[in-house]
């Protein structure tokens, strides 16, 4: 069993309504350290597959054909070490 | 002329298409979602409202239907409504995409709009109908544009039109502008310049 995490976003040059939310809210706080902000989706997938490669080719494929729309967005899987699960 | 209006769970705007294809003169039937034997029809029309919810984004689900993997083969007229216009962009009948108002709202009010030198004035109801494409479109797609962008779209864009392939994507609900207890009847617009390509299209055939 694989742990995948896949972080779907916007392509750069695509302007995401909610990060312009987010920049005005935080010059309304007043928090001049935080210079950007970007927000995209997260999913956490559990694998059955045979070997890492697998894995993360059953989790791109996912990610091409449901999670994200190639137009406007972009995706990174990043597949984590086996788990063992207990007994 | 037949036409066949696509329902999904979630479909809300079927009813009104309906009955806006019948008072055009079509012989109208509703379409479930599965159905793949359309092909006898001359109108397609993906209605509005929130297939599956909505779930992961809008027309991102209904994109898998048998109906909407087959309409590649389909040779008549097609026309999304709304919800129909983002499923025909996720599906990839339509190039572009159609992201979340750029006011993160959700927007219910007439919007004026030009389409071919005429003024149309036709509801609109939508949370994710800012549509964006990479670059130029190609000729052979004409727009429909928004007089006073109220959503954000690029380059005002409202509805584009694929004149080769005769589909036809609209965020603006023509079947909300038909009957004069509507306030407006300015959808008729729209339909009549479908009916003139299906009429165009048989005298063809």
């Amino acid at each position: 069993m694989f742990l995948a995490k896949i972080i779907v976003k916007f392509k750069k040059g695509v302007k995401n309504p909610e990060e312009k939310t987010l920049e005005t809210l935080i010059s309304r706080l007043e928090i001049q350290e935080i210079e950007s902000i970007s927000c995209a989706k997260f999913y956490e997938l559990k694998i059955n597959a045979e070997n890492k490669f697998e894995a993360e080719k059953i989790a791109n494929d996912l990610a091409q054909k449901v999670l994200s729309n190639p137009i406007i967005e972009e995706f990174e899987v990043t597949i984590e070490e086996e788990i063992c699960e207990l007994p | 002329m037949r036409a066949a209006v696509v329902v999904f769970p979630g479909t809300n705007c079927e009813k009104e298409t309906f009955d806006a294809c019948n008072f055009l003169g079509f012989e109208t039937h509703f379409v479930w979602h599965e159905e793949t034997h359309f092909h006898t029809f001359d109108l397609i029309i993906i209605p509005g409202g929130f297939s599956y919810g909505d779930h992961i984004s809008s027309g991102r689900v209904a994109k898998f239907s048998p109906l909407i993997e087959q309409l590649k083969k389909f040779d008549g007229f097609i026309l999304g409504i709304c919800n129909g216009f983002q499923i025909l962009c996720e599906a990839g009948l339509l190039p572009g995409a159609l992201i979340a108002n750029d006011k993160i709202k959700f927007i219910s009010k007439p919007a004026k709009l030009r389409f071919k030198r005429k003024h149309l004035t036709i509801p609109i109801a939508h949370y994710q109908g800012n549509y964006y494409y990479e670059g130029k479109l190609p000729s052979h797609i004409k727009t429909i544009k928004y007089t006073d962008n109220p959503n954000g779209s690029k380059d005002d864009i409202a509805g584009i039109w694929d004149t080769k392939k005769n589909i036809l994507g609209l965020m603006p609900h023509p079947e909300r502008a038909i009957f004069e207890e509507q306030n407006f009847t300015d959808g008729r617009v729209i339909f009549e310049e479908i009916i003139k390509v299906l009429e165009c299209r048989q005298s063809q055939n």
